[in-house]
Order: C-alpha cells, then sequence, then structure tokens
C-alpha cells in the first residue's frame, strides 16, 4: 500500500515537478553543461522541512557547492570545476526561486492560526471550568476538555526536533512549550475544580471568580488579536488583582491551626486552584510579553 | 436457488443476525484494545514524568526531554479519542480514566515549580517507589482489561526489561493500592521532617502528596468499576 502524502508533502511535490520543468526548459534554450548537476541541486536545495524555505536552501546550496567545489578541484580540473559551479548556482536559484513562489509553506501564519484556535479553546475551557466549580456543572468542562485534547493534537511536534528551521525554533518552541503548560494547568484545574467545597467558601469567592474569568476572556482576546497582526483597541487590565482577592477569601477562611489543615482536604485542593490560577495568568502574561 | 426473504413481514434477518453475532465479539476486542492502549499511554506517560524527578540529567538534556513529553501527550490523546469513540456505552469508565488523566497531570506540574532539583536527591528513592506502585496499579488494571496470561510491556529507557505482572489463582490480577498508599505515606514523612524546612516552597509538596494520594482514590474507584461492573 502506498504511504499517505500529508498536504505539505503533496505540495512539495508539485514544486519539485515544477522546478525540475524550469530546469529542463532552461537546458533546452542555454544548452548548459552539467544538467545532471543542476537538476541534482535543484531537488536537494528544495528537500527542506517546514519553516524558512530560503535559509534552509542556502544553508543546503553552500554545503553542496563546498563539497563539490573541493572534490572537483581534487580529483578533475578547473574548466569541470568552473561548469558545475555554474550549473550548481543556477539549479540552486531555481530551487529557492520555486520553492518561494509556487504554494509557499507559510508556517508562520499555520502555527499562529493553531495558537489562536488553541487560546479560544483554553479560554472557553477555564468559563466551564469557573462553572464547574460554582454551580458543580460538570458537562460543559467535560465536552470542552475534549476539544483541548483535539487542539492540542494540532500542535505540530517537529517544532521541537533539533533539525526544525533555527531561525524558528527558539521562538516556536517557547510557544509550543507555554501553550503545553497552560493545556496541563486547566487539565489540574478541571481536576480540583470538580472537588465538592463548602457552600460558604464557594459564595466567598463568587464574585472575584467571576471577574476573573470575564477579565481572563478579555486577555485572551487581545492575545488573539496581536496574533492576528492586528491593532488592540484599547488597554487590556490585568486580573492578578481578582486572583488576590481570591486568595484573601481563602485566607479567611483557611483554620488557623496549620494541623487542621492538613486535615481538611477541602483546604489543599483549594490551595492547588488557587496556585493553579496563578501560574495560568503568570504564563498568560509571559505569552502577552513575548508578543509585545 | 437463492433464499429471498420479506423484510417487511417483521421477520428477523438472518444475514443481519449472523452478522451481529459475528461483529459483536470483534467491537468488544476492539473497545479492549482501545482501553489498553490508554493504559500503557498513561503508563509511559506518568513514567517519563518522573523523570524529570529521577533522572539526574534532566536539566542538561531539557530539549530532549521536553519531545518525550510532547510525543507522549499526543499518543495518550491520540488513544483517548479512539477509547471514547469505541467505549460509548461505558461513559463512567471514561469519566474515571479522564479523572485520572487530570490528576497526572496535575501531579506532575511539580517539574515547572521546583526551581532547584537537588531538592530531589532526598526523596529519589521514595519517588522511585511510588512510580513503581503506581505503575503497578495501572498494569494490573491493564491486564484486566486485556486479558492476557502474561503482559509485556517494553520500558521506553531500556529496551530489554520487561515487567511482568503475578496473576492470582483466581485468573485475575492481584489489586490493592495498599502498598502505593504506604509509600504515600512514607514521603509524606520525610515532607514534615526534611523537605518542608529545605525547600524554599513546601506548599509544592504538599499539593504532590494530594495529588498522590487522589491518583490512588481514583485508579483505585476505576479498579472497583473494571472488576465488578454494574
Amino acid at each position: 500500500m502506498a504511504p499517505k502524502m500529508n498536504v505539505h508533502q503533496k505540495k512539495q511535490l508539485i514544486r519539485i515537478l515544477c522546478a525540475l520543468c524550469l530546469a529542463i526548459v532552461i537546458q533546452y534554450f542555454f544548452k548548459t553543461q552539467e544538467f545532471y548537476w543542476m537538476a541534482a541541486t535543484t531537488i536537494i536545495v528544495m528537500l527542506t522541512r517546514r519553516g524558512n524555505a530560503l535559509y534552509q536552501g542556502l544553508i543546503h546550496f553552500f554545503i553542496l557547492i563546498t563539497v563539490v567545489g573541493i572534490a572537483t578541484a581534487i580529483f578533475q580540473n578547473h574548466l569541470v570545476l568552473y561548469d558545475r559551479a555554474e550549473a550548481i548556482v543556477v539549479g540552486a536559484i531555481i530551487g529557492i526561486a520555486v520553492n518561494l513562489i509556487i504554494l509557499p509553506d507559510h508556517f508562520d501564519a499555520e502555527f499562529r492560526e493553531i495558537v489562536m484556535s488553541l487560546l479560544d479553546t483554553y479560554d472557553e475551557y477555564f468559563q466551564h471550568i469557573v462553572l464547574c466549580m460554582l454551580d458543580q456543572n460538570r458537562q460543559l468542562a467535560e465536552k470542552t476538555q475534549i476539544k483541548v485534547e483535539k487542539g492540542l493534537l494540532t500542535l505540530p511536534s517537529f517544532i521541537l526536533d533539533p533539525s526544525f528551521d533555527i531561525a524558528m525554533r527558539k521562538g516556536h518552541q517557547y510557544f509550543t512549550s507555554r501553550m503545553v503548560q497552560l493545556s496541563e494547568i486547566l487539565f489540574s484545574l478541571h481536576h480540583v475544580a470538580c472537588y465538592p467545597y463548602d457552600q460558604n467558601l464557594i459564595d466567598s469567592i463568587r464574585q472575584p471568580l467571576e471577574e476573573c474569568s470575564i477579565k481572563i476572556h478579555a486577555f485572551v482576546i487581545a492575545l488573539k488579536t496581536v496574533l492576528d497582526l492586528k491593532q488592540l483597541p484599547g488597554k487590556v487590565d490585568d486580573f492578578y488583582g481578582e486572583i488576590s482577592k481570591i486568595a484573601e477569601e481563602f485566607k479567611h477562611a483557611i483554620p488557623l491551626e496549620l494541623e487542621a489543615l492538613d486535615l481538611e482536604k477541602q483546604f489543599i485542593f483549594f490551595g492547588i486552584f488557587l496556585r493553579n490560577l496563578k501560574e495560568f495568568h503568570d504564563n498568560l502574561l509571559l505569552l502577552a510579553k513575548t508578543l509585545r | 436457488m437463492k433464499k429471498e426473504y420479506d423484510f417487511t413481514k417483521g421477520r428477523k434477518n438472518p444475514y443481519l443476525t449472523n452478522l451481529k453475532k459475528t461483529i459483536s465479539p470483534l467491537q468488544e476486542f476492539f473497545r479492549k484494545k482501545s482501553l489498553e492502549k490508554v493504559f500503557i499511554a498513561l503508563i509511559e506517560l506518568n513514567k517519563v514524568y518522573f523523570d524529570a524527578y529521577l533522572k539526574p540529567d534532566f536539566l542538561e538534556r531539557k530539549d530532549y526531554y521536553a519531545k518525550l513529553f510532547f510525543r507522549k501527550r499526543q499518543i495518550l490523546f491520540k488513544s483517548l479519542q479512539k477509547m471514547r469513540a469505541r467505549n460509548q456505552t461505558h461513559q463512567e469508565i471514561i469519566k474515571k480514566i479522564e479523572h485520572i488523566y487530570e490528576t497526572i497531570f496535575s501531579l506532575h506540574l511539580l517539574r515547572f515549580r521546583v526551581t532547584d532539583f537537588t531538592i530531589f536527591a532526598i526523596c529519589r528513592q521514595d519517588m522511585q517507589s511510588i512510580l513503581q506502585l503506581m505503575t503497578e496499579l495501572l498494569q494490573s488494571m491493564l491486564l484486566h482489561t486485556s486479558r492476557r496470561p502474561a503482559q509485556v510491556l517494553r520500558d521506553p529507557g531500556t529496551a530489554s526489561k520487561h515487567f511482568w505482572i503475578p496473576r492470582t489463582s483466581r485468573g485475575t490480577t492481584d489489586f490493592s493500592a495498599d502498598r502505593l498508599l504506604a509509600a504515600i505515606h512514607i514521603f509524606e514523612t520525610i515532607y514534615h521532617q526534611t523537605l518542608k524546612i529545605v525547600s524554599p516552597d513546601p506548599s509544592i509538596f504538599l499539593f504532590f502528596i494530594q495529588d498522590c494520594y487522589t491518583l490512588s482514590d481514583e485508579i483505585e474507584n476505576l479498579s472497583n468499576l473494571l472488576w465488578h461492573p454494574k
């Protein structure tokens, strides 16, 4: 059975075929020597991973011309070297140009789309986690959890490969790791939000938690606007004040003796919730700082 | 001559009946297979996450581990999707498994919270035993699901090592979370005696211990559901 090709591989195949056709046309009109070297170079500079095609193509070209140049200079005469170098340069120009012009990969835009849709899902998941905690409405959070899982599956794993485009690696890896950390925090929040807390404790934190969820929604929308390369309409409020209010309410609710704190499971669970909320805030802020 | 059946008269279609008879064990097989894959993914994910505390080279090879965590997480999510599609009539099992993996993620947020990894030198052995017992419990459920004479699981780190689970005479695996609870108790003692004093942020270990207890409870709940289905 023939292996299935993904969209990127299909695009790459079309580009290579187009580049080879172009190389044949050039050969027909200009009758260059060393055609096979030209065709081979065209293919080699086009075999790039997803990312910056120009950068990767140039790296392939420089490696090839250095190796071939040294080998030809040692084993053959200078005339062959000139002809071969000419063919390699023409082949590289064809390959890189076709890679950039015909069906180019816009990996940056694709990645931004993935991050934006994931942020959207995270926001929805957080709102439903808050509902789960305040009203014990678990169904919505469970449904959104599946959405988050599906969204995480769209994150490309090759970003973490050491062979991924050096120019893009750092930024993309940073974003991927932040998104993964945010998802794990949300799963943890979901796990502690389902605990049956004391109603008095829930009532005391209801208002700041609802405000916090509204502000997180606004914050995520702002992040998405920046990722969409659009101008922010106005300032975005930080939601640390709301988290501090929740923390204060928690401090009022916890027993004074530490032994009692150890015994009361709900306080440890709430402590985990609060910690996760702070980390969620910190991670969103770090994302915002990177985009600034 | 070819026999013709009149479906309109409410007769049972023998073709359909035979088809159902053939398909239902197949469906059951694939359902169990999907559960098996989820358990394997959970075991492996938990194991690689524990590497952050147990392997001394974690900080030097952070990129390698980040990739490993990412791959294992993707495998888990893929297997969860398949499991949900094939276990639609077993919603309770799905929910329990979801709780287990949420707890595993919550448990391992510790790796982001710890600033000084040398602190794990104090409790490495106890963490190792917690991991081993968690793995054994999850494997016992895997065995129960697969009902094979012996389940062979490859350790991702050492390809030659295999885990063999002992089976009781009744034909099912021996399940008891008591040993895990005892290991967590020992860890809790270390927390009270040393970690609480040495760690700059002791609450993160308190959260870790609580999540360990929760995970133990969740696994026990799921095992009850698998062992004694309603």
